[in-house]
């Protein structure tokens, strides 16, 4: 079993005693995830670093008010979309199409599909492609609840605490959220992938 | 759909976030209503859609630029008012005091407690340990098991904080990943999102149909590593504010996630998906079709540098494909590098339309050199062999070694067997003793799908097997060329074939389980002085290929998403 050596409250005490380095640490432990879901949430990568950074930053700034109510981990996601809310209300680049964002934002499936038959490429390709598509013309309530459970792993309750909404809510975006996401995905898959 | 059991519902039940009487309702539903089936289903092929994505990492960049930032700001310490001097010391006897006391609270509980049993995972709360030392009863005894953890954790926290200090941009992925224990889908801490409202089997079975939610589940997924574990058993067990992690996850893949198997891989922290030396790690793979998974996994090892090592020169593999029926198998017995082992699983996991989902299962142990223990050799009948072939394969006095082929032949056949022995037994032990399997959530114990994964004879004077002779057999093996093997594997097998497999079954039956929990510190030092050989030691790994098949008992199981 791998047990992680240092606890976040640990670090955040080390920080706040003047180690900088222990802030660090916090960074290298969830900037991957972070990103990755932010990068679903806002669907643009060049959002999603910027986001995150600030994020982080902000965290900083603000880590002798974090009371250890929440995990440190939802505390900075919240953070990190109020700062998206902000950063929208400046510019409006949500507003492209889902296919221009898809070519900016470098979302491109991954290349690593390792077949050597092409068509499993361009499966993978074109239902990632699709289901990214779908997932980005939801409302940003809905995306946010479905990402924060289906790919950041949170429960309703971390993803209540991050939304900052009752649970009760937490359950019905994401149920809702799916039933659209669904329906969407009917009509671009074909009936046997769904 | 009843109005009165709404799709909500089951869509809070797949996630494992329904209360106790929710989930009862929406069982009983599931058992009698298709509609209800199938919105659980669709909510797993979503699920397996999402998790199709690859892990996106964030750019290098980030971190220096994050740094940079930083550096900037001044740090704010907490707000707290100056005391005066009186005061202070008044806090700082109160506070010396308070921990002499809760030092002498550990060391009589320490006293108490028998340490001769073996350690398992490890729980880390030392708060919460302390509250527990302090209470009267069981309390005190799990709190001088979660302290036994602790300290014992404690001990590898060097070694972990020195693995951690590892750095390289292939491996940043992978060392976040080892900083979280992470929940997946088809796994059994996924469904301890907290104590009480844990899904039942079905609703696991479901997500493992949902497809390649495995391999591509976040890290970010992780109980998160600040939170207090706990491994010690059912997750009845588990005190109030700890996150259960049930036993049962030790017992299938050594409580490993996909993803923590993969950093073992890679990493080649080997002790965490098998002993190097004569521990096989297994890995199960659900494919759509056999005969396009066999094709494609062979293309996959092809492309990670793992050739084809045997010639199937007698036709025994292709008049076993012959033979095949519908339960039949395909296994991969591969001898290569951890991290091109680690590479090829990823390769899989970015092919749902062919593999469905894949996860690692305890490793069988060899039993030892062939050579020198005929008796195993015979008894371990590979392939139904007759005994005449079977002796024909044993070197005599003063012949002269075979070649390595042969020897990785003989013993890709043994490890085969050794897992079919294992299958059977567990299908066996499901129809003898139908509550044999383990506890789910509840500490109830369930059929079907839990006796598939957990045998019953996995009990520890099994795993001891050959422990003592692993050394002896891993130096007649280390000089074994990589490759792999391919073999199709009927199941039909005669009462008196499946007999010999399963009185022999002790010998193979997961020695790296026990090494794993025995000896994780004295293993995990070992690794540590030779990690600079990360990725590069040979790991034995057996891919058993399975095709998408309902599950057996399926009781409270929804039917098994068809995908064709």
């Amino acid at each position: 079993m791998i047990v992680n050596a240092t606890s976040d409250e640990t670090l955040i005490h080390q920080c706040l005693a003047g180690r900088r380095e222990a802030f660090g640490q916090l960074v290298e432990r969830y900037q991957h995830r972070l990103y990755h879901g932010l990068l679903h949430v806002l669907g643009s990568a060049e959002d999603a670093q910027d986001i995150a950074q600030e994020a982080f930053v902000s965290a900083f700034e603000k880590l002798s008010s974090f009371k250890g109510q929440a995990a440190f981990y939802s505390w900075l996601f919240r953070i990190a979309l109020n700062a998206s809310v902000s950063a929208r209300r400046k510019t409006r680049r949500m507003s492209v199409s889902v296919e221009t964002r898809r070519e900016e934002n470098g979302l491109e499936p991954s290349d690593e599909n390792p077949s050597t038959e092409p068509s499993y490429a361009m499966d993978v390709a074109d239902r990632q492609r699709l289901v990214r598509q779908a997932l980005a013309e939801l409302s940003e309530e809905f995306r946010t609840a479905l990402v924060l459970k289906e790919m950041d792993g949170m429960s309703y309750e971390e993803i209540a605490e991050v939304v900052e909404v009752p649970l009760g809510t937490v359950r019905s975006r994401i149920h809702r959220a799916r039933l659209e996401l669904r329906a969407k995905l009917a009509t671009l898959l074909k009936p046997e992938l769904l | 759909m009843n109005p009165q059991v709404p799709e909500e519902l089951i869509s809070a039940y797949f996630d494992g976030e329904v209360t106790p009487e929710e989930r009862v309702v929406v069982e009983r539903l599931l058992a009698d209503s298709e509609d209800a089936q199938r919105s659980l289903n669709e909510t797993a092929r979503l699920s397996g859609l999402l998790h199709s994505f690859p892990r996106e990492s964030a750019p290098v960049e980030l971190v220096s630029k994050i740094r940079q930032l930083t550096d900037q700001v001044p740090l704010v310490p907490p707000a707290r008012p100056v005391a005066a001097t009186s005061d202070r010391w008044r806090e700082l006897k109160a506070a010396l005091i308070s921990a002499m006391a809760t030092a002498a609270g550990i060391l009589i509980v320490w006293n108490i407690v028998d340490h001769s049993g073996p350690s398992r995972a490890v729980a880390l709360n030392t708060q919460k340990t302390a509250e527990l030392a302090r209470a009267p009863g069981p309390a005190a005894s799990e709190a001088a098991v979660l302290q036994d953890h602790a300290i014992a954790a404690a001990d590898s926290e060097s070694v972990l904080e020195d693995l951690a200090e590892q750095r390289s941009p292939s491996t940043e992925r992978r060392k976040a990943a080892k900083q979280s224990v992470v929940p997946m889908p088809g796994d059994a801490r996924k469904s301890a999102p907290s104590l009480g409202s844990i899904p039942a089997v079905a609703a696991d079975a479901v997500k493992r149909e949902a497809g390649t939610a495995d391999l591509k589940k976040t890290d970010a997924a992780a109980i998160s590593e600040d939170a207090p574990s706990f491994a010690g058993g059912s997750p009845a067990q588990a005190p109030a504010g700890f996150r259960a992690q049930p036993e049962v996850d030790n017992v299938t893949n050594l409580g490993l996630s996909n993803e923590e198997f993969l950093t073992g891989l890679h990493n080649g922290n080997v002790y965490t998906v098998a002993s190097p030396d004569s521990n096989v790690a297994v890995v199960e793979l659900t494919v759509v079709d056999i005969d396009k998974g066999a094709e494609s996994i062979q293309v996959l090892l092809k492309k990670r540098e793992i050739p084809q090592r045997f010639n199937d020169t007698d036709g025994a593999n292709a008049k076993a494909k012959q033979q095949a029926n519908a339960d039949s198998f395909v296994v991969v017995y591969a001898i290569a590098p951890g991290d091109r082992l680690a590479k090829a699983l990823e390769d899989i996991g970015n092919q749902p339309e062919t593999f469905l989902q894949w996860n690692s299962q305890p490793p069988l142990q060899l039993p030892t050199n062939e050579f020198a223990d005929r008796k195993l050799a015979a008894a371990i009948d590979p392939l139904a062999k007759s005994d005449s072939q079977t002796e024909a394969l044993k070197p005599g006095a003063g012949e002269v070694p075979r070649q390595e082929t042969e020897v990785e032949q003989a013993e890709a056949e043994q490890i085969v067997n050794a897992y079919v022995g294992r299958n059977l037994l567990v299908q066996n032990s499901a129809v003898a003793n139908p509550v044999a399997g383990p506890p789910d959530a509840d500490g109830i114990k369930e059929k079907g799908v839990a006796e598939r994964q957990y045998p019953v004879g996995n009990s520890r004077s099994m795993q001891r097997g050959f422990g003592n002779r692993a050394g002896e057999y891993a130096n007649a093996k280390d000089q074994l060329a990589g490759g792999y093997k391919l073999l199709h594997v009927p199941t039909n097998k005669s009462l008196e074939q499946q007999n010999v497999l399963l009185n022999n079954l002790n010998v193979a039956q997961n020695g790296g389980l026990e090494m794993f929990s025995r000896n994780g510190r004295r293993l995990a030092q070992e690794d540590k002085a030779s990690r600079a050989e990360a990725g590069t030691r040979p790991v034995r790994m057996l891919f058993v290929l399975h095709a998408n098949q309902p599950e057996p008992a399926a009781g409270a199981v929804p039917a098994p998403i068809r995908q064709k």
